[in-house]
Parts: C-alpha cells; sequence; structure tokens
C-alpha cells in the first residue's frame, strides 16, 4: 500500500552557539507520488539532509509537518527506510545479520527472514560474502550492505543521503544500476539526496531543488530509462542542467572549471 | 526457544547440580575418599580433594565429550609448544627479556652489597635468602589456619600435610609451603571474585540503566562523580567497624569500589557510541529498547572492555588492601604480618604471587572480551607501530608550518 507523501509547510530552525538562527528548511511544500524516483539536489549546508531527517523521523521540525497518505509523520519506522551519508553498518555483525536486522527487528519468521535476506544479498551481489565482517569488505561494497538492510525492511520509502557520495565513479555507475533494478522491481517511492547534477539526471523522474532551506525549482525528469550517454546528452537533458545550475547560481562556465 | 539453547540451560544447571552432587557421592563412599567425621569436625585428605575434582570434571567430558577431548589436547599441545614459544618470543623480542634478565641479575647483585641493615632479615634479601630462607620458613603459615566451618560442619586441613611447628627446621615441608601459599591464594581469591562479581554485575547494570533514561542520568552524573572521589582505603577501617571482618565486608566494600569506577565507565562508553548506528538502526524499524541491546551495548563493547580490565585491577588492589587491615587471612594479611616482622624477603614473595595472578587475571579477562569484539580488527596489546603515529603527527606538524609561511 504505498501512500502519497506530502510536504506541508515545512520550516526547520536551528539555533547555532553563536546565537545565530538558520533556517535550514524554510517553508517547503511538495507532493510525492507512490512509486517516484525523486533526487534532492542543492549546495553544500543548504538543508538536503535536513529534509530527510525530518521525513525519516529522526528530526522534528519547527513548524509544519509531513504526511504519508492520512499520517502525520512523529518519529522514526520501518516504513520509511534511510540509507544515510556516512558508514552505518554495524561492524559487530556479519554481513547477514545486518541485512537480518530490520526483519528481527519487525518479528518477521524465521524462513521469510532468511529467504527476504538471500533475495537482497543476492540483489546486491554480496552472496558470496554474506559471512563476512564489514571491516573486510569495501567501502563500496558495504553500501551495498546498508543498500540491501534498507530494502529488505520492505518499506514503501526509502530514503537516501549522498549515499554514494564516496565512492569512485566506476562503483558508483555500478551501484546506479543495481539501484535503478531494485526501484524498478519493487517500485518503491526514492528520495535520494545529491549535489551531483549527472546522478540526478541518471536516477531521477523529478529533481526538487534546495537552496538556503527553500524549494526553489521542481524540475521533472522526462528521458527515456535507461539514460545512457546519448540521453544525457540530448537537448532536454542539457536544458534541465542549464536550469539547475541557473537556480544553484553558477553559469556553465563556471561549473565546466571547476 | 529453540531446541539447542535448552540443551545449553539444561548442561549448565546439570553441571550446577553436579558440583554439589558429586561431592556428596565422595563423601557417600568412603572407600572413595579418606575422611573422617569426629565430633563436628571433618577430616579431609588429598584423596577426597582429588577423587572430587575427577568426578567434578567428569560430567563436563560425558556431556561435551569432544569439545573437552579437545580442549585438553589444545591445552597439552600448549605445553609442549612452551619452549619453542618462548624461544620465539625471545628472538622476537629480545629487549623484553633482557630487562628482565638485567632486573633480575641486577638484584641479586645488589643484595650482596647492600648494607645488611638493623633489622633481623636483609633489606635487600638475595634470591637464594627468598627461596631457601623465606619461602621455606611460608610453611609455617599452614597451621595458622587448621580449618573453617561450612553449613554445620568443621572442615579440617590438618591431616593434608604435618602441621609444622613455628619453631625447628625438621618439620617444615615444602608440601606445607605450597599449601600455605594455596590457601592464602584461595582466600584472596574468593573474596576478589565474590567482590568483584557484586561489583561488575551492579556496575554494568547501573550503567547501562542510567543513560536508558536521559533524566536519571542527568540526575545521577553529579553523585557519582562524586562517589568516585571517595579515598576508597580511607574508607577500609569505616568498612570494618560497620560490617566487621568478614566475607560479607570485603564484598561489599571490593564491590563498592569496582561498582563506582565501573558505572561512570559505561556510561561514558555507552555515550561514545556513534549516533548514526544509533539512527540508523531506528529507521530500520528497531524499538528503543532493541536499539539499546543491539546496538548500543555491542557499540560500547570496545570501550567496555578497557573499562572492565582496570575493574580487574582495581579489584585486586582493594582486596589486597582490605585484607592488609586487620583479615586472619589472605595473601593480603601476609604481607601485613611480614611487615610486622619485617621480613623483606616474604614481601618479596608475596609481591611476586600477587603480580602473577593478575597477571593471570588480566590475561583470561583479555582472552575472554577478545572473544566478545572478535568484530575489530584484533591486535595484540603494544604492537601499535607508535613512529607511524609520530610519523601523522609529524607530517601534521608540517602541514601546519606551511600554512603559516
Ligand atoms: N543539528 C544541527 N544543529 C545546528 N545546525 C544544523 C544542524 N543540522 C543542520 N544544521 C544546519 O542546517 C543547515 C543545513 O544542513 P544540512 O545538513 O541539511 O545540509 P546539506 O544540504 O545536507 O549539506 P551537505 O551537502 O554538505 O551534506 C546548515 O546550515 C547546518 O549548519
Ligand atoms: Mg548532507
Amino acid at each position: 500500500m504505498s501512500r502519497v507523501v506530502s510536504f506541508e509547510g515545512l520550516w526547520c530552525v536551528f539555533e547555532h552557539r553563536s546565537g545565530q538562527l538558520v533556517n535550514a528548511l524554510h517553508d517547503v511544500n511538495f507532493e510525492v507520488q507512490p512509486g517516484e524516483f525523486v533526487c534532492v539536489v542543492g549546495r553544500s549546508g543548504h538543508g538536503k539532509t535536513t529534509l530527510l531527517r525530518v521525513l525519516a523521523g529522526l528530526q522534528p521540525p519547527t513548524a509544519g509537518q509531513i504526511r504519508l497518505g492520512e499520517e502525520v509523520v512523529e518519529g522514526p519506522g520501518a516504513d520509511r527506510a534511510m540509507v544515510f551519508q556516512q558508514d552505518t553498518v554495524f561492524p559487530w555483525l556479519h554481513v547477514r545479520d545486518n541485512v537480518e536486522f530490520g526483519l528481527r527487528a519487525l518479528k518477521v519468521d524465521d524462513e521469510e527472514r532468511k529467504s527476504t535476506t538471500a533475495h537482497w544479498l543476492d540483489a546486491v551481489g554480496l552472496t558470496d560474502f554474506a559471512d563476512s565482517w564489514p571491516r573486510e569488505l569495501s567501502g563500496g561494497m558495504r553500501k551495498r550492505v546498508a543498500l540491501a538492510a534498507a530494502m529488505a525492511v520492505g518499506s514503501d520509502v526509502i530514503l537516501m543521503d549522498e549515499p554514494f557520495g564516496s565512492l569512485d565513479y566506476f562503483t558508483r555507475r555500478n551501484l546506479h544500476d543495481v539501484l535503478l533494478d531494485l526501484w524498478e522491481e519493487t517500485q518503491k517511492t526514492i528520495f535520494f539526496v545529491t549535489h551531483d547534477i549527472e546522478e540526478a539526471l541518471i536516477l531521477a523522474d523529478r529533481v526538487i531543488l534546495l537552496a538556503e532551506g527553500k524549494l526553489v525549482d521542481d524540475i521533472p525528469v522526462d528521458l527515456p530509462r535507461p539514460r545512457d550517454e546519448d540521453v544525457r546528452a540530448s537537448a532536454g537533458a542539457v536544458d534541465i542542467t542549464k536550469t539547475i545550475l541557473a537556480h544553484l547560481g553558477i553559469t556553465e562556465e563556471e561549473a565546466t572549471q571547476v | 526457544m529453540s531446541l539447542t539453547r535448552l540443551l545449553r540451560i539444561l548442561f549448565w544447571v546439570g553441571w550446577a547440580a553436579w558440583i554439589f552432587g558429586s561431592g556428596l557421592v565422595v563423601l557417600a563412599f568412603s572407600s572413595l575418599g579418606d575422611w573422617q567425621f569426629e565430633e563436628g569436625t571433618l577430616h579431609l585428605t588429598w584423596q577426597f580433594i582429588s577423587f572430587w575434582v575427577v568426578l567434578w570434571w567428569a560430567y563436563t567430558f560425558v556431556f561435551r565429550y569432544r569439545r573437552s577431548v579437545a580442549a585438553v589436547i589444545r591445552i597439552g599441545k600448549g605445553i609442549v609448544r612452551l619452549p619453542e614459544r618462548i624461544l620465539n618470543a625471545v628472538k622476537n623480542n629480545p629487549l623484553f627479556f633482557i630487562t628482565w634478565a638485567v632486573l633480575l641479575v641486577g638484584w641479586q647483585i645488589v643484595s650482596y652489597i647492600a648494607p645488611k641493615g638493623t633489622l633481623e632479615h636483609p633489606l635487600v634479601p638475595g634470591f637464594d635468602y627468598i627461596i631457601y630462607n623465606a619461602l621455606y620458613r611460608l610453611s609455617g603459615n599452614w597451621d595458622l589456619f587448621g580449618g573453617f566451618s561450612f553449613a554445620g560442619l568443621t572442615l579440617q586441613f590438618g591431616e593434608l600435610a604435618p602441621f609444622p611447628a613455628i619453631e625447628g627446621a625438621e618439620s617444615r615441608t615444602w608440601t606445607a609451603v605450597f599449601l600455605a601459599l594455596g590457601f592464602h591464594s584461595f582466600m584472596t581469591l574468593s573474596r576478589l571474585v565474590a567482590g568483584l562479581g557484586v561489583g561488575l554485575i551492579a556496575g554494568l547494570a547501573t550503567g547501562l540503566a542510567l543513560p536508558y533514561w536521559s533524566a536519571l542520568r542527568q540526575i545521577s552524573w553529579a553523585p557519582f562523580n562524586f562517589l568516585r572521589m571517595i579515598p576508597l582505603l580511607a574508607a577500609i577501617p569505616w568498612m570494618q567497624f560497620a560490617l566487621g571482618v568478614d566475607l560479607r565486608a570485603t564484598t561489599l566494600f571490593i564491590g563498592f569500589g569496582v561498582w563506582v569506577m565501573l558505572v561512570v565507565a559505561t556510561m561514558n562508553a555507552v555515550a561514545n557510541v556513534p549516533d548514526r548506528y544509533i539512527e540508523s538502526a531506528r529507521t530500520l524499524g528497531a524499538s528503543r529498547l532493541r536499539t539499546y541491546f543491539k546496538v548500543v551495548v555491542p557499540g560500547a563493547m570496545p570501550e567496555l572492555r578497557t573499562a572492565l580490565l582496570l575493574a580487574g585491577g582495581l579489584g585486586w588492589s582493594l582486596t589486597i588492601a582490605a585484607e592488609f587491615l586487620g583479615f586472619p587471612t589472605g595473601l593480603g594479611f601476609m604481607a601485613a604480618a611480614a611487615v610486622q616482622e619485617t621480613n623483606t624477603a616474604r614481601l618479596v614473595i608475596v609481591a611476586i604471587v600477587v603480580a602473577f595472578y593478575s597477571l593471570l587475571t588480566f590475561y583470561l579477562l583479555n582472552q575472554m572480551f577478545n572473544r566478545m569484539v572478535s568484530w575489530m580488527p584484533q591486535r595484540v596489546s603494544g604492537t601499535t607501530d607508535i613512529s607511524k603515529v609520530a610519523g601523522a603527527a609529524g607530517a601534521a606538524g608540517r602541514a601546519g608550518d606551511q600554512l603559516h609561511e
């Protein structure tokens, strides 16, 4: 039962030590349909993580609310599993137990738990490493463990905060394919934070642009899938890139110089 | 509950029952052990103890045959390989052994040239004096404590070795020496185990319970840091006035010291678990309680291991200190008696014995905790390559210098 996710007048204000007030989220309003792949894009420190944390229920908003269908988000729960920016794979559990963690918390019966775990380990290509310790895996493999653990709890909304930010280009591309396969298979709603415009073009149905906590633009990405090089070089894709860059306050020349 | 879990519980329950049962078995068949019961006094002999120990292990052997055999083989191999391992250790870390050799030889040399002093015993006793005089005379410590009462029975150990007279070398025996050492060690160890057990359990329980409720944590922080500042050694006489000189008093005293230290350490360890693990667990659907036991506790384990090892060390020093003041038995008593007699050589013996035991406890606890945190990259203590750290610090320093230029 997938549900519409609605952000209603969401504010999140932090007071820093210096007494300065920061509007991490500034009156954010939008709605996401079930099964949509939403990329949240913005510059560093402009509220992307905060948006996801509020949605995950880890951060209470200062004002406004988020609803899943009719239900108001009030705390963390398995219906909004999250893949974090940092490495959150539990080092004291084997890979398999990490993937099983949420299923055990949900008291899924033994047989179903085992088959679900095996399925997701296979989906992220880690079946051979099920009995390894996380420290024996590479950073990219650990990200896949986190992805499998989040997928395994069977939530219809998945939150991902720059999950592949620290990985090299090839690993990242590989994980994009893994993620898109999983998404097409399960039809989950995915919130994916990134500051990489190319990544957004590969993945998103829709780009939400945040600047200083404000939702400055909501850009539909109706490019055909799979989004190979040709698609990303097409006129439509270039337009979207230009729009995003303009909103971020960077001209294309500046961007290419970086 | 799964079947294996049930069997495991049955094993431990059965084992505990067998410890008592096997004692009764030996007592029931008088031919198994020479024991006599006269006027409320039970005379025990070597046979009794050895039969009992054999029977005690029999249960484990029968029910854990494969494991027990494997353990015996492992221990046997370990003993056989001991010379080889020592040799390897000498090769790998010659400095360690050179230091020891220099210390021991140096001590012996100093014992020849140091002034004898005005005491009955030399100020710096050589090893010849320590072993053939002081250690041998320890056999006199055997008859200080002839037996003890337990559940209405007085157990008499006198039969185990002849009671040596304090005067006269002819009645001294090495058996009595080792019985004396064993007996006093046993008394100290039982005080330690009781006190440490209470302290560890109470400390872990309190230290884990308080942070769970943030109000409790805030309320208790200041009082616990205050309690931690109490000089425990000064509290020993107070403990004796209030509780007397018995196992209950030492248990409470050691338990209190370990408890206070461990509560603060556990709360710190819990506070240092990275938030991201907790948040991740919560978004995967784990309840608060589940997150606490499945994420916070294992996450705190590496730091807890250090705290528990320190608690073990603290337990040792508190036990010896408590015995030092007014107990008639134990290693601390031996030390106190030696001080009274200005017997420096016996102090050296007690110091060596205590050092040996605390090293052994440290080693065993460390092995146990290593198993508990087997998920961490294992490092043998003392092998951190400090030159790497120094290198990094140096590099950071250089980078800093460049920034300032
Ligand atoms: N716990 C907090 N306390 C105080 N201020 C905070 C806190 N969390 C976030 N902020 C502030 O909110 C603003 C947005 O932070 P946020 O982490 O959402 O940025 P971001 O878009 O995820 O950035 P990045 O791309 O660097 O991860 C920042 O100005 C930050 O200083
Ligand atoms: Mg962020």
